[in-house]
């Protein structure tokens, strides 16, 4: 038989094909063994590719590259030489692909058929959830009523905001409301009194000779998380012949105070009498920086009054629970040393007394002090044609729920939801949804079908940060500018848009003004204007190619000749940087042009009554013996990340707890009320109870429970979904008189065995 | 009729071909060596250090390995029977009362053992030292009789009690150089093998030996505080090498003998 050309190749083709199926049958059938759980792994890879992209599991901005597999993206790692995260990246960053590839995301715009809160929704298209959205605009548009939309927006990085408060602008509304994160915030309001009335700060922590932290667990919950790991372990061995002792004021010991080399356990609410004191021992033994209080600040003298007679180490002893001696020592080291008082943005007074150490030391505007961020001027955004130039109206995101119900019918028509989870994260959540009824309608930009997005009438799908263009400036904290620019790393999946993207979408369905005010198409038109505008302004520094462990070096640098190259070489490495040296840092900004010791707000308050931090006794009269500590743990950073099971697995290994609520509580206390290790108790506070797993701990103060934010989801994710419980409903929704913040801590609470 | 000459030849061939199969590689075990690549001037020894004192407890080493290693999803179910599978865990340890407390928070992966308990007792050679002194694990080999996971006196050996399962849409972030471990066998850190198969091919393909950096584990890579150094323990040069010679090192139950190759420095 003569075997031809064609038939020998269909034979082995043949062969090749069955080849596979024979060993399937064998393997899977005959011996029983399972099937590999995704046949994609055994198919030999396309060449891989490494593209550049910006994390956005928080606003902190660290850069990724992405490994991408066959148009799979299989991995993030830290993008090398990204000024914020040097190749690094936190846990959030790295389990950021499980919330890519979530199984339970929004990918279709949806619109409610059920009540609000019921979680009934039907699909739609997006030309009709555009629409819908379009229309209500435009008659709110023409009856003159504009003021009556609004926008309620989480703490979000990358260009979103800005594009936000461009669109309000441009339709004629005021009023956007952010919601700021529980724990872990900068102390701006003290900044912004006592330094800087417009500006944005930074902590050098990895230039400082000291840190002393004021009830900030800054290793977990920190803006920029990737950031402040780095300066740890720059401090403690990345310098030679220099270990840089870092002490942790705070009523549990968190992760924070674990790794520190001094944990000063103070009552809660204290910290700020434990920081006056420290400046009294600073006045007292003339251990402040004289040059830069005597020609840099103002009120001295009224400050070193107040805290002459109000706050002496003896005096402070008693409300704090630290010693004298001990307050002293710390104090004495910190003058000597001119070290960094690090706080968060607890309650106004707190904040101030935190920075006024700053102050004292001089750590103002200094390398391992205190910083300001700043944008270099080529970054932002053309200025935009606004048909109105009212100002925007003062925002307290949680003074809106008051606001929706203040009328009828309620001042906001429309409400317009982005990144929000107030449903969910805010004191006494309950009291949103109520609110959210008072509002004709509502429309949630989100990528998940959360506690909040289940009270809105249409759900508009975002897509994460790996499925959008980017252009997202942020600041390093030693003041190094960095913006990420790259284009997506894959398509967003199924109908998922990008909030920036859909933005910009609606202001060119919307027409004028709107589009006079967002010019641009989509994003990518957006990023490619900026291009333009950044190479003809010949600023900045390229970042350097990717270059990736056991991968193919990048090739050799070249200059970018013309705009098209220097583009493509941007895009390819993702960004462009400018150097901390090059940042300018003028004045003051307060009425005196100095630092200001006592700003006017505080005078006010000191004169009203010296008790600046009551200890309420009467709480624990009325039967409410505990001091509830709220924090969250990294995995948990903004009460964000319980949808993701890598995030939940890690969140309580301190004490080898995952995937429930639990509480700590000193031996003492518990075995006073007959609760043994890992029983579950209720803890209950005026406002509601919970269910919590009790765990014994010696790392705590002995009048405090501590219970983590973050868990007790009844939406968002199979994996969030009811896990664990929600203390945020045993706090009320209290405000500082002075920031306009909810305060978080200083719930009474008492508790016993369920 | 056979000569005595073919007789000898087929002899011949057949030992050759025994040796050649004897040396196949297999799943893990593989050293990654291509024939014509430049023979290295010795046998590395990977090790690593961890520094404690930089060491901020953040855990991205940990999500860093599950997402690198295609390790089962963790759960409540699981964490609740104490199956879940990290090869990369924190462990965590109260000392003293209050106030006077300290917590020590240590990163354990596998401790790559020099003379290593886990292999001395599987029964069907799964579990071996291979000769760079990586401990290693062939899954198809692996019969799940769990003896070394008992001999390991770190508890880093991890059985698979189930079936690893993805949702579909997740299933698309596995990483294909390293295959799905079924259920009924052990698995362990591996120090991100399939990277120094990669790092090695990569150095061939460039004509080159394997140099410091080219091999780095998953866990390293992410560490922002860079409290992981990684490297070869027989070149004393290297930054491993030179970071173990340190008066505040010390390894894990050093009493046992089984001279592990994972290296602390103490915080203080």
């Amino acid at each position: 038989m003569e075997v031809t050309r064609r038939a020998f190749l269909q034979l082995t083709g043949l062969m090749a094909g069955t080849t596979g199926a024979f060993e399937r049958f064998i393997r899977h059938r005959l011996m029983g063994l399972p099937a590999p759980a995704d046949d994609v792994l055994l198919t030999p890879h396309a060449p891989e590719q490494w593209l550049p992209s910006v994390c956005q599991l928080c606003p902190a901005g660290c850069g990724v590259a992405a490994r991408v597999v066959n148009g799979r993206v299989v991995k993030l790692e830290g993008l090398p030489a990204h000024p914020i995260n040097q190749g690094s990246l936190c846990p959030r960053g790295l389990a950021g692909l499980t919330e890519l590839y979530h199984p339970d995301r929004l990918l279709q715009p949806m619109k409610r058929i059920g009540e609000r809160g019921e979680g009934r929704f039907e699909p739609i298209g997006w030309d009709e959830a555009i629409r819908t959205l379009i229309d209500r605009l435009r008659t709110l548009h023409q009856r003159g009523e504009s003021h009556r939309v609004a926008w309620l927006s989480g703490h979000t990085a990358g260009i979103a905001p800005q594009l936000i408060e461009r669109f309000l602008r441009g339709y004629g509304a005021t009023r956007h409301f952010v919601l700021s994160p529980p724990t872990g915030e900068l102390p701006v309001d003290a900044f912004h009194m006592m330094v800087d009335w417009q500006g944005q700060m930074l902590y050098d922590l990895a230039q400082a000779t000291l840190i002393l932290s004021f009830g900030m667990d800054w290793l977990q919950a920190y803006p920029s998380p990737v950031e402040a790991s780095r300066a740890y372990g720059h401090l403690r061995r990345g310098q030679p012949d220099r270990r840089v002792r870092v002490v942790q004021i705070e009523p549990r010991l968190s992760v924070t105070a674990a790794k520190s080399d001094e944990w000063l356990p103070v009552r809660p609410g204290q910290e700020g009498w434990l920081a006056l004191s420290m400046a009294h021992v600073l006045i007292r033994d003339r251990l402040f920086h004289e040059r830069f209080v005597q020609d840099s600040a103002v009120g001295f003298e009224e400050f070193s009054r107040f805290v002459e007679s109000h706050a002496s180490p003896e005096q402070v002893a008693e409300p704090t629970g630290i010693p004298a001696e001990t307050i002293v020592r710390v104090a004495t080291e910190f003058g000597l040393r001119r070290g960094l008082a690090v706080g968060s943005r607890a309650d106004a007074l707190t904040q101030w007394a935190v920075m006024s150490l700053n102050g004292l030391v001089g750590n103002i505007d200094a390398r391992g002090g205190i910083l300001r961020r700043w944008e270099p001027e080529a970054l932002s955004l053309p200025a935009a044609v606004t048909p109105t130039d009212a100002p925007m109206l003062p925002t307290d995101a949680q003074a809106l729920p008051a606001l929706l119900q203040s009328q009828q019918p309620s001042p906001i028509e429309v409400l317009v939801l982005s990144s929000a989870n107030p449903c969910f994260l805010s004191p006494s959540p309950s009291r949103w949804a109520d609110a959210f009824k008072a509002v004709p309608w509502i429309v949630s930009c989100t990528a998940f079908l959360d506690e909040t997005a289940l009270h809105a009438d249409l759900l508009l799908p975002t897509a994460t940060a790996l499925e959008q263009w980017q252009y997202a400036p942020t600041t390093a904290s030693d003041g190094t500018v960095v913006a990420t620019i790259c284009r997506p790393v894959l398509a967003p999946r199924n109908e998922a848009r990008g909030l920036p993207d859909l933005i910009l979408q609606l202001a060119q369905a919307f027409g004028p003004p709107l589009d006079n005010a967002l010019p641009w198409h989509s994003l990518e038109q957006l990023v490619m204007d900026r291009l333009h505008a950044l190479y003809d302004a010949k600023v900045g520094l390229l970042l350097p190619p990717i270059s990736v462990p056991g991968t193919p070096a990048p090739s050799v640098e070249k200059p970018a000749m013309n705009v098209e190259e220097f583009g493509k070489e941007l895009l390819a490495r993702g960004g462009l940087l400018w150097p901390a040296e090059a940042s300018p840092w003028p004045e003051f900004r307060t009425p005196s042009r100095q630092f200001e010791f006592v700003p006017r707000a505080i005078a006010e308050r000191l004169k009203a009554s010296p008790t600046l931090f009551p200890t309420e006794e009467s709480a624990a009269a009325a039967g409410f013996p505990l001091q509830l500590y709220l924090y969250s743990p990294l995995a948990f950073l903004n009460g964000y990340g319980a949808h993701l099971p890598h995030l939940q697995q890690i969140a309580g290994s301190q004490l080898h707890e995952a995937w429930v609520t639990w509480a700590e509580i000193h031996p003492s206390t518990a075995g006073a009320l007959g609760i043994r290790d890992g029983e579950s108790i209720w803890v209950a506070s005026a406002h509601g109870r919970i269910t919590v797993k009790a765990r014994w701990s010696e790392g705590i103060q002995p009048s405090v429970i501590a219970i983590p934010l973050g868990l007790g989801h009844t939406a968002h994710g199979r994996w969030a979904q009811g896990i664990g419980e929600n203390p945020a409903c045993l706090i009320e929704a209290k405000r500082d008189p002075q920031t306009g913040q909810p305060l978080w801590q200083g719930t009474w609470v008492k508790v016993w065995k369920a | 009729m056979v000569s005595r000459r073919a007789l000898l030849q087929r002899a011949v061939v057949a030992a050759g071909a025994l040796v050649f199969l004897r040396r196949a590689p297999t799943a893990q075990a593989a050293s990654g060596q291509e024939a014509d690549a430049p023979r290295p001037t010795h046998t590395p020894r990977w090790g690593m250090v961890i520094d404690l004192d930089k060491c901020t407890s953040c855990q991205a080493c940990v999500v860093a390995c599950w997402a690198e290693n295609n390790q089962p999803l963790p759960g409540p179910e699981a964490h609740r029977a104490g199956r879940v599978i990290e090869w990369m865990k924190l462990l965590s340890v109260h000392e003293g009362s209050y106030p006077r407390v300290r917590q020590r928070l240590l990163p354990i992966p596998c401790q790559q053992c020099d003379q290593p308990p886990c292999t001395t007792v599987c029964p069907v050679f799964a579990t071996y030292k291979n000769p760079e002194g990586l401990v290693a694990q062939i899954y198809p080999r692996c019969i799940g009789c769990r003896y070394c996971v008992n001999a390991c006196p770190y508890t880093c050996k991890f059985f698979n009690w189930s079936e690893a399962r993805w949702p579909a849409s997740m299933a698309q972030e596995l990483n294909p150089d390293v295959s799905v471990r079924p259920k009924g066998v052990t698995e362990k850190c591996t120090f991100c093998h399939h990277r120094l198969q990669r790092a090695k091919e990569q150095a061939a393909s460039e004509g080159r030996v394997l140099q410091a950096g080219d091999y780095v584990p998953a866990c390293m890579q992410a560490c922002p505080a860079q409290a992981i150094v990684f490297g070869d323990l027989n070149d004393p040069a290297s930054d491993v090498s030179k970071a173990q010679d340190n008066p505040r090192r010390f390894r894990l139950q050093e009493e046992l003998g089984t001279e592990p190759k994972v290296t602390y420095l103490s915080e203080a």
